[in-house]
């Protein structure tokens, strides 16, 4: 413990910024200049984190892929072809409850494989599917449990911004964690399907959905199937790296906003000044966890934490439950970026080390323990008190929803997702297997 | 005084975002391009002989890769200040959003003499000594990329610095405030 001190308490410091509210990027970047200036690390340490933000953060190519994934999905919302093709889908999906169900998860993966947003997903679910849930006699908490799982998929299935990161941090290409996140992906939405159709069962209540015509169903949704195709196919096979997929898909998104005459100059800014705001977020909290975790490391935060997992064991399926429990519990407080940046650097090369008896060595190792992450920290959404996508659905359906219905009704779909991350420790294949 | 200083702070940030959204724009077409001037096999794409400031001799597809994330640390960091007015950055509200006005205002008054501060004095100076560096130097692409490497290098201190503006400006604003805000 003497030894851990400082270490534990530049952890207390920052958790305890973090929980009184202030802003976290600053926390981490304050507390980060607090442990130079007051222990003996030399003033110049700064020096080398802003050559290495500069190095690994500012001139990284791949990043570049960040802000025109979410140009692309800003494009696709705003212009309302997110809209219009959700609604295509839940007519052709229907109206008996187990149909409504299946089709909000459905347009759920839509929405996640094509904008990747999760408050965007979150808020059109909500708006668009719960007063129809309702009307088939699905229960509020049911029903806000099922939009915000849905709606969370987007930071699991590729193109995920959080599956870049990952990646980047744990040193696996993004095509490999795009292909490896597919069919966990579908897992998850296999699982909560099956759930829903126990659910929904005796409920007899109709929505009042008019059917349209398979032609025009087709107009509707193709396009978008089309580009989410092009986009994921041609990074998955390796075709394009997932910067140039992704530009050229924010390109593919303004030509089909063009095709349903939604095209505009004012869409196309608003859609980019947005782009904005998200990126110059996600990078100012980059350079705060870049600084922290740089810092942590040298006052002995990693040996603190190395330890701290050493108190449990040291054998790899020990490790691995510490591992995840730790991500598991930090979700309740902290966002995936930060978990994702200051955990990854001392997680990724203690898992390289481990062999679970189950033939995943080198790459193969890296990349089922990144999805295992991932699919982790999209739990970390739904998790009470600071699940972003709980926030956004209460935000979009103020008083029609209460705040203790929503936590109520997480909670199933909470315990579905650690049984996906249980069945994905077991079979490893699901992760490696579609690997081109 | 009070009125022309937020009027100003608005307008400007309005036009730093709107100079993003072009950037994002540019970003894009200039992939387009490269995607598919890489897939025809041109490397050199437009011979300007030195005519265009940091472009160096020839538009190729190094720069084309070199502007896309010269842009990107442009749109990353010089925004940072106008962000942050715009109070969209993460909280976790769960304690902060029970407080009173007076609480809120003291754990961000708190917060930026605690974090903020110490953060972006300390780091602004060096990242500018950085910068400098870089334009005494002429550092340049290795490659037939953009010259001018102190460009981005120079978002570093000049996005910190516009945050620290932004900072200052809403410590005073708390400050002036402090005697109407409630318990």
């Amino acid at each position: 413990m003497i030894e851990h001190s400082v270490a534990i308490l530049m952890a207390v410091v920052t958790l305890t910024g973090i929980l009184m509210g202030y802003r976290v990027a600053m926390v981490l970047g304050g507390a980060a200049a607090l442990f130079i200036l007051f222990t003996d690390t030399p003033v110049s340490f700064f020096k080398l984190l802003l050559s290495r933000i500069y190095s690994n953060v500012l001139s990284n190519w791949l990043l570049v892929a960040i802000p025109m994934f979410i140009f692309m999905g800003h494009i696709l919302e705003k212009s309302g072809v997110a809209e219009t093709s959700l609604k295509a889908a839940q007519r052709a999906l229907g109206g008996t409850p187990a149909g409504m169900c299946v089709s909000v998860m459905l347009i759920g993966v839509l929405l996640a494989a094509s904008s990747g947003i999760v408050g965007a997903s979150v808020v059109l679910l909500a708006l668009l599917a719960l007063p129809r849930l309702t009307e088939v006699g699905i229960s509020n908490s049911v029903s806000a449990g099922l939009i915000t799982s849905s709606g969370t998929l987007a930071i699991l299935v590729p193109p995920s911004i959080m599956l870049i990161v990952l990646g980047d941090q744990l040193k696996v290409p993004v095509g490999d964690m795009f292909a490896g996140a597919i069919l966990p992906g579908l897992l998850l939405v296999g699982l909560i399907t099956i759930y829903m159709l126990v659910r929904t069962r005796g409920l007899t209540g109709t929505a009042t959905i008019e059917r349209a015509p398979l032609s025009q169903t087709l107009w509707r949704l193709g396009p978008l199937i089309l580009l989410i195709i092009c986009v994921l196919g041609s990074i998955i096979g390796g075709l394009a790296t997932p910067t140039e997929a992704a530009g050229v898909g924010a390109f593919g998104a303004l030509v089909i906003a063009l095709l349903y005459g939604k095209f505009n100059g004012t869409l196309v800014m608003e859609a980019a000044e947005d782009t904005v705001i998200a990126t110059s977020m996600i990078f100012v909290v980059l350079v705060g966890a870049t600084c922290f975790s740089a810092v942590f490391r040298k006052v002995g935060g990693e040996d603190a934490i190395l330890d701290l997992i050493g108190l449990f064991g040291t054998e790899a399926w020990t490790v691995i439950f510490v591992v995840m429990g730790m991500i598991f519990l930090l979700g309740f407080v902290l966002d995936w970026l930060e978990i994702t940046l200051i955990l990854m650097p001392i997680f990724g090369p203690l898992v390289a080390t481990l062999d679970f008896g189950n033939g995943l060595s080198g790459n193969d190792l890296m990349l089922w323990f990144g999805i295992l992450v991932a699919l982790n920290l999209q739990t970390s959404f739904l998790t009470p008190p600071f699940g972003f996508s709980l926030f956004y659905l209460k935000g979009a359906v103020g008083d029609k929803l209460q705040t203790t219905e929503i936590y109520r009704g997480v909670v199933p779909f909470i315990l579905l997702q650690l049984l996906a991350l249980g069945i994905l420790l077991l079979m490893p294949g699901l992760a490696t297997g579609l690997r081109p | 005084m009070f009125d022309h200083v937020d009027r100003f702070s608005s307008l400007g940030g309005k036009l730093v975002i709107k100079l993003g959204a072009v950037a994002v724009i540019i970003m894009m077409v200039a992939i387009l391009v490269q995607v598919i001037a890489s897939r025809v096999g041109v490397t050199t794409i437009l011979d300007i002989n030195g005519a265009w400031p940091v472009f160096g001799p020839a538009v190729t597809l190094n720069s084309l890769t070199d502007l896309q994330w010269y842009l990107l640390a442009a749109v990353a960091l010089l925004p940072a200040g106008v962000v942050w007015l715009r109070g969209v950055h993460v909280r976790v509200d769960f304690a902060y959003s029970a407080m009173r006005p007076r609480g809120k205002a003291a754990v961000d008054l708190a917060g930026h003499a605690i974090f903020a501060l110490p953060f972006l004095v300390l780091m602004i100076p060096d990242a500018w000594e950085l910068a400098a560096r870089a334009f005494a130097r002429g550092e340049a692409s290795p490659n037939g990329g953009l010259t001018d490497r102190f460009l981005p290098r120079g978002v570093i201190p000049i996005g910190f610095g516009l945050l620290l503006a932004a900072i200052l400006f809403e410590t005073w604003l708390i400050l002036r405030n402090w005697k109407r805000t409630d318990d």
